[in-house]
């Protein structure tokens, strides 16, 4: 039985017959009718459920986090941070799976396309993005707004940032400002203590551009875009350091700081931190 | 008027009933009826080991080691033919089975089978599970099973690996059990699979072996590599999920201690992904991840991966 056939003709014909059949035949003929309309919109009744919401507007910042400059690392280190910049955009903010499948498919870092070399994380529908990349000052209280967004309303389980040296994606903050980054994506400068070791720091990092390298994805949220309300990412600046050893630094610059060179357990610890999705949180909060 | 009423609120109860019934099972009926049967197997990487060549394509680890398994044994079970639509059960293999994808030359084996399909199309989804004592031993050692039951483990894997006259012995006991499901079918990328009128379809799960040894969780650019295994598996060169835990991927070492270089003098560096908790950044971690992602349908047709912990 072909339930998605050319209804309209069949009724038409049922309507016909109708008009000269006995009262039995008629209520027979009624619910064949009835069959053939309800079968029609029953049976796609599962794939329009799967449609994104409306249309909305809103806002997008970047924050840093408010204890990244002092903490304590998973190493035993004091770190107070002097300079915390980095380039970030574009974001994407993503539903995790089509709506009507939430329930089936929350988000998790343990849902993923199985085979990690290839990695196809279940994102679902974009339901906003920045598309350009900005530059963020990851000490400043306040947040850089980096734009509108048009995007759909939902509810965002998974973001994920790209963090691209400048000039490689278009420019979203003023030129001038990419300059104090001097090429890179991140800057930082502080000073680490231990024991009795103090060791004031300064490092600068691109990451390697392999694979996704330069995209962290697969990052956990749970807020709902709606229109007129700002979605915040805020960096936690001191779990990129968590795993850090400053011991393992050697090279001091001219200023006296040691530098977070390549091939130390201090850059490959914090280069992990800077693409861990434990890096990253997202919230909303009204428009200002 | 109070019987034409009648007849209305019957006919939408009739028609609504109808409805459900031929949007459920007639086309179903129609198509005839099939069975599936599913096999499991490792491929080239458990029958011959790396290096080893499939298609125009060589695996072998870019620092010099080549590798054997001699036992590599997973359970599989709760085997589910799903509905695409409706998400509903139509087929199921509800039991467990454990066996040594290595046993045999590593053959492909029969695992179980789903039988009087309707010949439409289904969701496949299945589970590596952690062994239990209701699972069917099909060629493992028996030995080996029962501690993998008291213990609890999923995987239990045995092989050797040499480079420059030092062989490393390994044995790998994992648990990651974990649900495969929404699988997409390796052989023509579609999702699931097709069961055919009068005919018995074949099914494989494919344990990916080569995954254990990739240096990345991410897309892209990767690798095979077992310095970072062998640096930590002691003056003994037996290595254990144990030693695994040791090494660190922040700080990767030798067996000498001193930093972790490719064979260009540049530091190894093993991929995360971003996916692992900040205080997991040990390579037993990394490698209990990338087992979990290391199960395929059909040749290299993924599945959305869950864990079952």
């Amino acid at each position: 039985m072909n339930l998605h056939g050319p209804p309209a003709s069949i009724f038409a014909f049922e309507v016909e017959t109708m008009t000269r059949s006995s009262p039995v035949t008629k209520y027979i003929l009624l619910i064949a009718a009835m069959v053939l309309v309800f079968g029609h919109f029953s049976c796609d009744a599962d794939n329009d459920a799967e449609t994104s919401g409306e249309s909305i507007r809103f806002q997008t910042g970047v924050v840093g986090s408010p204890d990244a400059a002092a903490f304590t690392n998973d190493k035993g280190w004091a770190v107070e941070l002097s300079k915390a910049e980095m380039v970030v955009g574009p974001i994407y903010f993503y539903s995790s799976t089509p709506l009507a499948r939430l329930f089936k498919r929350l988000f998790s870092p343990r849902l993923a396309y199985a085979c990690p070399a290839h990695a196809q994380y279940d994102k679902g529908t974009v339901l906003g993005e920045v598309l350009k990349q900005y530059v963020v000052d990851l000490l400043d209280d306040g947040v850089t707004f980096t734009g509108a967004s048009d995007g759909q309303k939902g509810r965002c389980r998974m973001f994920e940032l790209h963090i691209h040296p400048p000039g490689e994606i278009e420019a979203g903050s003023a030129e001038g400002e990419f300059e104090r980054l001097s090429g890179f994506s991140i800057h930082v400068e502080g000073e680490a203590a231990k024991d009795d070791a103090i060791a004031p720091f300064e490092g600068y990092l691109t990451i390697p551009d392999e694979g996704t390298m330069r995209v962290v994805e697969n990052i956990g949220a749970d807020m709902e875009l709606k229109d007129g309300s700002t979605a915040v990412v805020r960096v936690l600046a001191e779990a990129w350091f968590a795993n850090v050893d400053f011991d393992s630094l050697v090279e001091q610059n001219e200023q006296g700081r040691y530098e977070i060179t390549e091939n130390t357990q201090a850059y490959n610890a914090w280069l992990t931190g800077v693409r861990s999705r434990y890096s990253y949180e997202a919230y909303t909060e009204p428009l200002k | 008027m109070k019987h034409a009423t009648t007849f209305f609120a019957l006919a939408l109860v009739l028609a609504a009933s109808l409805t459900q019934s031929a949007c459920t099972s007639e086309d179903e009926d129609a198509a005839g009826k099939g069975d599936l049967l599913f096999y499991a197997g490792g491929g080239k990487a458990l029958q011959e080991g790396f290096p080893h060549t499939e298609g125009n394509t060589e695996y072998s680890f870019v620092d010099g080691w080549s590798l054997q398994f001699t036992k590599y044994i997973v359970a599989f079970g709760n085997i589910e033919l799903t509905d695409p639509d409706s998400g509903k059960v139509k087929g199921s293999f509800d039991d467990a089975v454990v066996l040594d994808l290595k046993a045999g030359d590593g053959a492909d084996l029969e695992i179980a089978s789903i039988t009087g399909m309707s010949a439409v199309r289904y969701d496949v989804g299945f589970d590596v599970p952690i062994v239990d004592g209701g699972a069917t031993n099909l060629n493992a050692d028996a030995e080996i099973v029962t501690k993998m039951i008291e213990d609890g483990y999923s995987y239990w894997i045995e092989g050797y690996a040499s480079k420059d006259g030092r062989t490393v012995e390994f044995s790998l006991r994992l648990s990651v059990a974990t649900h495969y499901s929404e699988c997409v079918n390796g052989k023509d990328q579609t999702t699931g699979v097709a069961i055919e009128n009068n005919k018995s379809i074949g099914a494989y799960i494919y344990a990916h072996s080569l995954h254990l040894f990739w240096d990345t969780l991410a897309s892209g650019d990767e690798d095979l590599r077992f310095d970072a295994w062998a640096a930590v598996a002691g003056e003994d060169d037996y290595l254990t999920e144990e030693d695994l835990a040791n090494q660190d991927l922040t700080d990767l070492r030798d067996e000498n201690g001193d930093p972790l270089l490719d064979k260009d003098g540049g530091a190894v560096f093993y991929n995360d992904g971003g996916v692992l908790p900040p205080d997991q950044l040990n390579l037993l971690a990394f490698v209990e991840y990338a087992a979990r992602y290391g199960v395929h349908f059909n040749g290299v047709g993924l599945c959305v991966t869950e864990s079952l912990d």
